[in-house]
């Protein structure tokens, strides 16, 4: 049978999940919704943040700096293959192509400079431990995962609603050439997007890194959560995103727990209840 | 009137073409090494894997990213078929595969065919990627990472074995032309004229009155019943089946045959399938990086081939005939 505690600490271990998925998703569904194109390399942005993070720690022990230079690296990649890349490609499909891609590219190059063996790190000093909740002992990091996650979803939220950017990147999502005809450079603001994608796809790499090793061939696995995320949560739309991920993250704890052997049906289910109930998402654009 | 003596002309032309590549496929297990002979076996696994994809993907515009998993339900079928349960008749394997794999595809595409575009892509690609995992971890059955072996112990009926490289050559030679007989002819059918119509411009083929969702949900089926005949076909050309037969790596494999060779002709496909593979094949025999040159590839088919290698070189060849045709 299973307990309550159990219960509350896979419910806290859902949401821990959850959060990271938003960090990956949010850059996925920011990506996607201004610039309409799907980005395949969003994983591969993320085991970049993943491995820069293990290189980083490895030398210094600083948890900050990796944070700073997975997003910073996966941005200047992003940066990069956006402005020279994806740019000359006319149509979407033709960018969603590229992207892919840059995921063979990438794979290969991670594992030329870090090797085929999986990678991980410690949660730094000051997150390591854990804190007793239930009777139970659950790692401090994976509380700070959700106060970052929410964080970060309040910073997003904050960004697209009170900043002029924001509202720039929102028209565009609605009327892109209506933007440019206000003078705005759509190109550059398009390079932007992604590099922000980007950024927090490092992000999310380096912030995950602790609890998931990253090994060649996880930005596929990250990739599909990704896509699982937009496809539950709907594209457009930031609190979709937050609860996609949440009941993604949920449902695939509590299924551990309850149904070990077929979690993975079962997350299988509530994508497939989602898409014949709502087929564009839980949360529509807007 | 020099039309028609000229189509004439052409259409004679092609079905020399056509004899004369019938006449080599038959020879070549004569005329190849045994790795070579399996080689082609594999190339022809992929063709009709790849002609599966573009009936989606070049004539309805439909860009699947999870085609391997119907390529992996056929090849898991079989494995489980003739593995677990010891049913060692080739035929009602292949046949009981092939039930199977439209089953699946009239249940994913049940799933899959109200979304369009990106909604597509990423659908298609996440059930692919959850049929992996649910190889990988159904440990019971599908023994997991480690694949179930054995498989070509099964019976022909013929005086071979599947084991024979070259007896089951024919076998699959077989079902490739049969294969791209049918793909053919229902490309060139009012079916596939709509279906072309519905990735030109959907809203107008439905205004035409065309019930555009069925279509598509009948494109996805025979689309994935042919992935999954490939991938039935694969599993006892290798004899033990992976999870990889439903990974990303398959379906990006396929996926940029189909892309690389041409989308639009019918002939891409085929091309794409030989080169990419053999390509593939080369470069693993000389280092583990194959992945890079296959995505440089397909990052420079995109921004300076669009419609794919096969389709400028059908035209180059088409030009070059009207010039010495025409005369």
């Amino acid at each position: 049978m299973v307990t309550t505690d159990q219960l509350v600490i896979a419910a806290l271990n859902g949401v821990a999940f959850g959060m990271l998925l938003f960090m990956i998703g949010a850059g996925l569904e920011l990506i996607m919704g201004f610039l309409s194109i799907v980005n395949m390399a969003h994983g591969s942005f993320y085991v970049i943040g993943g491995y820069i993070a293990v290189a980083v720690v490895r030398k210094t022990d600083n948890f900050m700096l990796a944070v700073l230079a997975g997003m910073v690296v996966a941005g200047v990649i992003g940066l990069a293959a956006e402005r020279f890349l994806f740019r000359r490609a006319p149509e979407h499909l033709d960018q969603v192509l590229l992207t892919f891609g840059l995921i063979y590219i990438l794979h290969d190059l991670n594992k030329l400079i870090w090797g085929g063996d999986p990678y991980g790190i410690f949660a730094p000093a000051a997150l390591a431990g854990s804190i007793d909740i239930v009777g139970r002992g659950f790692p401090v990091y994976r509380l700070a995962i959700i106060v970052i996650g929410l964080s970060v979803a309040l910073g997003l939220w904050l960004f697209q609603e009170k900043t002029r950017l924001g509202a720039i990147i929102r028209a565009g999502v609605n009327d892109k050439q209506m933007v440019a005809a206000l003078g705005i450079n759509i190109k550059m603001l398009a390079t932007a997007i992604f590099t922000i994608g980007a950024l927090l796809a490092g992000f999310a790499g380096v912030i995950g890194c602790p609890i998931i090793a990253v090994y060649p061939g996880l930005e596929w696995g990250i990739l599909t959560l990704g896509f699982v995320v937009l496809v539950v949560g709907g594209v457009g739309s930031l609190p979709g995103t937050l609860v996609g991920s949440l009941l993604i993250g949920l449902t695939d704890s509590l299924g551990k727990l309850l149904v070990p052997q077929t979690s993975m049906f079962i997350i299988i289910a509530v994508m497939a209840i989602v898409l014949i109930v709502k087929p564009s998402g839980l949360f529509r654009r807007g | 009137m020099k039309e028609i003596i000229l189509r004439v002309k052409q259409a004679r032309r092609d079905s020399y073409l056509l004899a004369l590549a019938l006449i080599l496929l038959l020879l070549f297990p004569h005329l190849l090494s045994t790795y070579n002979v399996s080689l082609l076996t594999e190339v022809l696994i992929w063709v009709i894997f790849a002609l599966s994809l573009n009936l989606l993907l070049g004539y309805t515009g439909l860009i699947s990213l999870g085609h391997a998993a119907y390529f992996g339900m056929g090849g898991y079928t079989i494995a489980l078929l003739t593995v677990i349960w010891g049913y060692q008749n080739f035929w009602f394997c292949m046949l009981f595969a092939l039930i199977v794999v439209v089953i699946l595809s009239f249940a994913m595409g049940f799933l899959v065919v109200r979304s369009t575009g990106v909604y597509f892509l990423m659908l298609t690609f996440a059930l692919a990627e959850m049929l992996y995992a649910l190889s990988v971890s159904w440990y019971t059955i599908t023994n997991g990472d480690n694949g179930l072996t054995g498989i070509n112990k099964s019976v022909v009926g013929l005086p071979f074995s599947i084991g024979n490289k070259t007896g089951y050559y024919y076998i699959i030679l077989a079902f490739f032309v049969l294969s791209v007989i049918v793909l053919y002819v229902i490309i060139r059918s009012p079916f596939g004229r709509v279906l072309i119509g519905i990735r030109e411009n959907e809203v107008r083929t439905r205004v035409l009155g065309y019930d555009t969702l069925r279509y598509k949900y009948f494109a996805i089926v025979i689309s994935g019943t042919f992935a999954g005949l490939a991938g039935a076909l694969k599993a006892y050309h290798d004899g033990v089946v992976t999870p990889d037969y439903f990974g990303v790596v398959t379906s990006g494999l396929v996926l940029l045959m189909v892309i690389m060779g041409g989308r639009r002709i019918f002939i891409g496909p085929i091309l794409g399938a030989a080169v990419i593979w053999l390509l593939r094949q080369v470069i693993s025999n000389y280092t583990e990086y194959w992945s890079a040159p296959l995505g440089v590839i397909l990052v420079v088919v995109v921004l300076f081939a669009r419609q794919g290698v096969g389709y400028y070189l059908v035209r180059w060849w088409e030009e070059r005939r009207h010039e010495r045709v025409g005369n």
